[in-house]
């Protein structure tokens, strides 16, 4: 406000300097305009007094010619008196000599003193207020002058004889001798007009006048008074004493001009209502400025407290999710005893009320991280199929309890290893799905994956379509808003926060991904998204099959699939909860384990015994997770030992964080025993890992690669020889299961078999390896299609060597080292080729 | 809308309006406070024969116009020493594009150069004292200091013992004639025994010659009060010397503190009164409505300056009385007037006119004695 005032007493004070230098201006204008009038009236004057002399001079003509007459016929006097008193009866004429004897009309010489002039040779023109005017010439005779020829005209007749009344009708001209006094006044002279004159402001503009007659010839002065506006001027009579001054109105003279003068005032009046007009633009500006300045920091508290909400939802979620683990543990726990039914049917109950409680906080979690802009989208490479499995088992399961049919098709040409943040859209699609699942009462569930390729990005495709209830075309728009949740009444029953679909769409948002609804209210709705991810191997990803896949998460809450008695773990939780479901879970795999309440204790069993790992809680109070690690790092004899983070901190980043740190791995709380037990079969040595005695899933089904392992580990696990080296399911699942096509196949790969082993035989001890790159990469695909994944993967580690060997950037050892396994591994590759085939020739045709 | 939402720049831009609209006003204001109609100060420029410190002709001129051009607020161009052949046309010109609007060209000699040039600048207006020269743009312009003569003559008539008045005349000219002739008339006016003698230089400035002349009329002729017409007071000097009465002219010679009381009195013109009529016609731009101008004593433009002890009230009394009746119409060539070769040059009931004062005055009044 105090910046309006400042602006309003800008504006004030600019219009008063405007107003004041308009008033300024203006009277410099009026005073220009009547300066220039005055020049212009004063040069109109000089011209009157030319015409008023001409008019004296007029009269002197035939006086001068009479004297001329008389200088020749001096005799004649009385004659030339009488003719010149015939002539022109208002001039009294007479003729005076030097001793100042007159004849004709009387002449005292005291009352004209300049007729002395004419004695001189001169004409002269005298004036005498009560005698008249005189025009007197001299009569020469050779070089001197006898006599002075006059005539007087008395001052009734002058107005009739000189006044110049009839120059125009505006202009009013009196001849003044030089003593001021009135001479010769303009017609119809009124004792109005001796007042006019008697006035002060007249009288002063007279004397101006005067004041400029010493110096020029003709002056004009501009009056204003009770009279009116007028011009005054004066001019002095050539060659006479006599000086006519006279006044016009101002409007006769300056009429035209004012028309001007009132343009200019126009004009300015026009820019003062303009700046006006600008002014009050200006401070509504202002002010709306004031007001956006007002929202701006509404708006700042608004984003500080709700950050601080986000904040806050994080902190609690993050305190919710400490006991959680607790509740799940122990419930765990209770379900592997041996219970009654009824007990086991309580505990079943508090399974999946804490799974999903579990999935409340994560969606508040996710949700708190990407309002609060921790959120961060980590790109790593990942197998399509593998992601999509996992998400399939998931969701599959729900569909099942649910009878939903769920069906999933997958364009068997996309390429399988992209490069993304896997774990989010994994997340994108499951809460899609579970959208999908939990508003469709009875009917299918079906996820379409396709895509299209532009150089090197895929532009993934995911179209989730579901027989549900469908959503109102108004309500449309309202779907990706936080806390939503649509059509009310009729979806009471169903639990949720409402936060799926609004951080499904965020996500997107964050991976320059873009999501769209198709719906029929009542029928069903079409969620369809598209993402770019970044390919990095062209592989297809081939025919996926929900059924014949091994389910790895279903073994999730299987007991571990392996045991380590001989396996030192030791677990660091400063809550004793914490450390017991954590021994308790771990029970199963038979490893030893030691529990440390705190960062110091964990150092010291770190310095009685080795383990092969340490499961470090990161929230301890004194020494942190991070900090243990740190010294632990520096004992001795510790190289061999991994460490594992445990935290229930699922902020991004922190599995970067605690990489960074140097930990091994990360898990985050509240955790299943599968998923520790999984960490752990990967962390321990291979040679302390033994199969479980009583094991009920078999070994061999375990698939080639687990989920934890994708990133750097080989599949730990190798293949039983008994095996058949071919797997006619999968061979057919590439056929599109069609067995003649399979067969065909087959006996193809079967009879090439030779011609194939011995190009490459010979590529390779000419060192054609652009052939047998080539060949090799045939051999991977065609192994495949066949169902023979050991040969598939032969060649294809054999064609990466190849690969690497020809790489341009390649240094000399890489290319040393890729030669090496070229030639050691290309005789097995060679004997398993033969091997399968003999196995393929000798299998029955499939029908 | 959004442009002005911007605090800063809607600040800047109020700022920017309101410095401009004060920079317009600024600039309205000082437009209109120039006025266009003040006329630039008016020029008048002055030609001298000598230098404007040489006293007697020069310095008197320069000193009136100088006044006159204080007084009235003109800028005076001058130009002095121009005695040279074409000096005076370069002089003029120098002047012309200097913007001198009125040229007073201050000696008879420039009149024969002056009839070439003034033709060539018709814009602006010339004045002399030179008769000899007409233009439609160059006005002769007089003083009567024939008035004073008379005057001085009847006083020298009146102071004479030994009837003798010694004249030191520069040429034969109307000028110096008129002089002569006025100076004679009042001689005879108060003493008609009295004779005026009168010797030619032929120069307006030859010191020697004036000295030898005036030193010849005393001791040869038997002068006992002398006069001159000359540039300088030579003779004067010489009369000073000598001790005997002398009547100055154009200069004030009593004003010297160590002249005595010889120096009767001077004629002089009040150069600045004149200069200031001259600058005034210019001014009203009727300087050349004539071709002459004729002023004299009755507008106390000549005057004898303040007389020496040696003369007496009777003698002030008689020639204020003189003065009187001149101004009152009883003109010193006006009335019976004979000259030297016995001819009438004047009627008793007649005066002479102007024109044939100034410019026909070929001949010396009776009583006139030239010595050789």
């Amino acid at each position: 406000m105090n910046s309006r005032k400042k602006m309003v007493l800008t504006i004030m004070m600019t219009l008063l300097l405007i107003f004041l230098s308009g008033i300024f201006i203006q009277q410099r204008i009026v005073n220009m305009l009547n300066k220039a009038a005055e020049i212009s009236v004063a040069r109109q004057t000089e011209d009157i007094s030319l015409l008023a002399g001409e008019r004296f001079h007029r009269f002197m003509t035939p006086l001068q010619t009479a004297a001329y007459h008389l200088s020749t016929h001096e005799q004649e006097k009385e004659a030339v008196l009488q003719m010149l008193s015939q002539q022109n009866p208002q001039g009294q004429v007479g003729l005076i000599d030097f001793q100042h004897h007159t004849t004709g009309r009387f002449l005292s010489t005291a009352s004209f003193p300049r007729l002395q002039m004419a004695f001189h040779g001169n004409n002269v023109i005298d004036y005498n207020p009560d005698i008249g005017i005189l025009l007197a010439t001299p009569v020469f005779y050779g070089d001197n002058v006898r006599y002075v020829l006059y005539q007087v005209y008395p001052p009734e007749m002058l107005p009739k004889l000189f006044a110049l009344s009839d120059y125009d009708a505006f202009t009013h001209v009196i001849i003044q001798y030089r003593d001021g006094s009135l001479a010769v006044p303009y017609e119809n002279y009124t004792s109005n007009d001796t007042r006019f004159w008697a006035d002060d402001t007249i009288q002063a503009g007279m004397q101006e006048v005067h004041e400029r007659l010493k110096r020029s010839k003709a002056a004009a002065v501009y009056t204003e008074g009770a009279e009116g506006k007028f011009f005054v001027f004066g001019a002095d009579l050539p060659q006479t004493d006599f000086s006519m001054i006279g006044y016009m109105p101002w409007s006769a003279v300056a009429g035209q001009i004012t028309s001007i003068y009132q343009r200019v005032l126009f004009l300015f009046s026009l820019m003062l209502i303009l700046f006006a007009c600008l002014s009050i633009y200006l401070l509504m500006a202002q002010t709306s400025v004031a007001e956006t300045e007002e929202l701006r920091k509404a708006r700042a508290e608004a984003d500080a407290a709700n950050q601080a909400k986000s904040q806050f939802l994080a902190n609690m979620s993050h305190e919710i999710r400490t006991p959680l683990n607790a509740i799940s543990g122990m419930n765990e726990m209770i379900l592997r005893q041996k219970i009654p039914g009824e007990v086991r049917q309580y505990a079943s109950n508090i399974k999946s009320a804490t799974a999903a409680l579990l999935t409340i906080i994560n969606e508040i979690l996710d949700f708190s991280k990407i309002e609060s802009g921790h959120m961060e989208i980590v790109p790593t490479d990942y197998q399509l199929a593998t992601m999509l499995r996992e998400v399939c088992t998931l969701v599959g399961l729900r569909a099942q309890a649910k009878n939903l049919q769920f069906k999933i098709h997958v364009d068997p040409y996309l390429p399988n290893y992209l490069h993304g943040d896997a774990g989010r859209l994994r997340q994108i699609l499951i809460n899609l799905l579970n959208n999908a699942i939990k508003y469709t009462p009875n009917g299918s569930v079906t996820l379409d994956i396709s895509g299209h390729r532009s150089e090197s990005t895929l532009h993934l495709h995911a179209a989730v379509t579901d027989t549900g209830i469908g959503i109102r075309e108004e309500d449309k728009n309202r779907l990706f808003r936080v806390f939503e949740r649509l059509d009310i009444e009729r979806n009471r029953k169903i639990e949720g926060t409402g936060l799926g679909l609004a951080i499904t769409h965020r996500l997107l948002t964050m991976m320059n991904g873009t999501i769209k609804v198709d719906s029929t209210y009542g029928e069903g709705s079409v969620f369809t998204i598209e993402l770019p991810q970044s390919i990095s191997s062209f592989d297809p990803i081939g025919v996926f099959s929900l059924d014949n896949q091994p389910v790895f998460e279903a073994d999730l809450n299987k007991p571990a699939s392996f045991i380590a008695p001989s396996a030192h773990v030791l677990i660091v939780d400063d809550n004793d909860m914490n450390c017991f479901v954590a021994s308790s879970l771990l029970k199963d795999t038979q490893v030893q384990t030691v529990i440390a309440h705190s960062g110091a204790e964990a150092l010291d069993a770190l310095q009685k015994q080795s383990f092969h790992v340490v499961l470090l809680d990161h929230m301890m109070p004194g020494m942190d997770g991070v900090e243990t690690l740190h010294k632990a790092k520096e004992l001795p004899n510790i190289s061999n030992t991994r460490f594992i983070a445990l935290t229930a901190t699922a902020i991004s980043g922190s599995r970067e964080k605690f990489l960074a740190e140097g930990f091994d791995n990360y898990l985050s709380k509240p955790m299943t025993g599968a998923e520790l037990a999984a960490m752990l079969e990967r962390y321990l040595p291979a040679e302390l890992l033994q199969k479980p005695l009583t094991s009920n899933g078999a070994p061999a089904t375990k698939p080639a690669a687990p989920p934890a392992a994708q990133t750097e580990q080989a599949a730990p696990a190798e293949l039983p020889t008994a095996e058949p080296l071919i797997d006619q399911k999968l061979g057919l699942q590439y056929c599109n299961d069609m067995p003649a096509l399979y067969n065909n196949v087959l006996a193809l790969f079967c009879k090439q078999s030779d011609g194939n082993i011995a190009k490459l035989d010979d590529d390779l001890t000419t060192g054609n390896w652009k052939d047998y790159r080539i060949n090799i990469h045939a051999l991977k695909s065609t192994s495949l299609t066949i169902g023979c994944r050991s040969l598939n993967k032969q060649a294809k580690e054999l064609e990466q060597a190849v690969k690497d060997y020809l790489a341009d950037d390649a240094v000399p050892e890489q290319k040393q080292q890729a030669l090496n396994y070229i030639q050691e591994h290309h005789a097995d590759t060679m004997e398993l080729y033969r091997q399968v085939v003999a196995e393929g020739s000798q299998q029955q045709p499939t029908t | 809308m959004s442009f002005w939402l911007h605090h800063s720049l809607s600040q800047w831009a109020t700022r920017l309006i309101v410095g401009f609209i004060l920079i317009v006003l600024a600039a309205a204001c000082w437009i209109f406070s120039t006025s266009t109609f003040d006329q630039p100060q008016p020029k008048a420029g002055i030609v001298l024969l000598g230098g404007i410190h040489e006293e007697g002709w020069n310095a008197p001129q320069y000193r009136g116009i100088r006044k006159a051009c204080n007084a009235m607020g003109i800028k005076l161009l001058f130009k002095e020493n121009v005695n040279t052949e074409g000096a005076c046309t370069k002089a003029v010109q120098e002047m012309a594009d200097n913007g001198a609007g009125m040229i007073f060209l201050a000696s008879y000699s420039y009149s024969q150069e002056a009839q070439k040039f003034v033709r060539e600048y018709p814009h602006i207006a010339f004045g002399t004292n030179s008769a000899e020269c007409h233009a439609r743009n160059m006005t002769s312009y007089f003083v009567r200091m024939y008035q004073g003569r008379y005057l001085a003559g009847a006083l020298a008539g009146m102071h004479t013992k030994s009837n003798v008045i010694g004249y030191v005349a520069a040429m034969k000219n109307s000028e110096v004639n008129r002089g002569i002739n006025a100076f004679t008339l009042g001689v005879q006016q108060t003493n008609p025994n009295a004779r005026v003698v009168v010797m030619w230089t032929g120069s307006w400035q030859n010191e020697q010659k004036e000295a030898e002349e005036a030193r010849r009329l005393i001791t040869e002729a038997g002068a006992d009060v002398l006069t001159y017409h000359q540039d300088e007071p030579a003779a004067a000097d010489v009369a000073e010397k000598l001790g005997i009465d002398y009547i100055g002219y154009y200069e004030d010679l009593g004003k010297h503190e160590w002249r005595s009381d010889h120096a009767l009195t001077s004629v002089v013109c009040n150069w600045d009164r004149y200069y200031e009529d001259i600058i005034r016609r210019y001014l009203k731009g009727e300087l050349n409505y004539v071709d002459k101008q004729w002023v004299g004593m009755e507008a106390d433009f000549v005057e004898l300056c303040d007389f020496s002890p040696a003369v007496t009230d009777e003698e002030k009394a008689k020639l204020i009385y003189l003065k009187e009746r001149m101004l009152a119409g009883h003109f010193v060539f006006a009335g019976e007037i004979y000259d030297r070769q016995g001819q009438l040059r004047c009627r008793a009931d007649e005066s002479i006119r102007d024109d044939r004062l100034l410019q026909h005055m070929d001949w010396l009044v009776k009583g006139v004695e030239i010595l050789e």
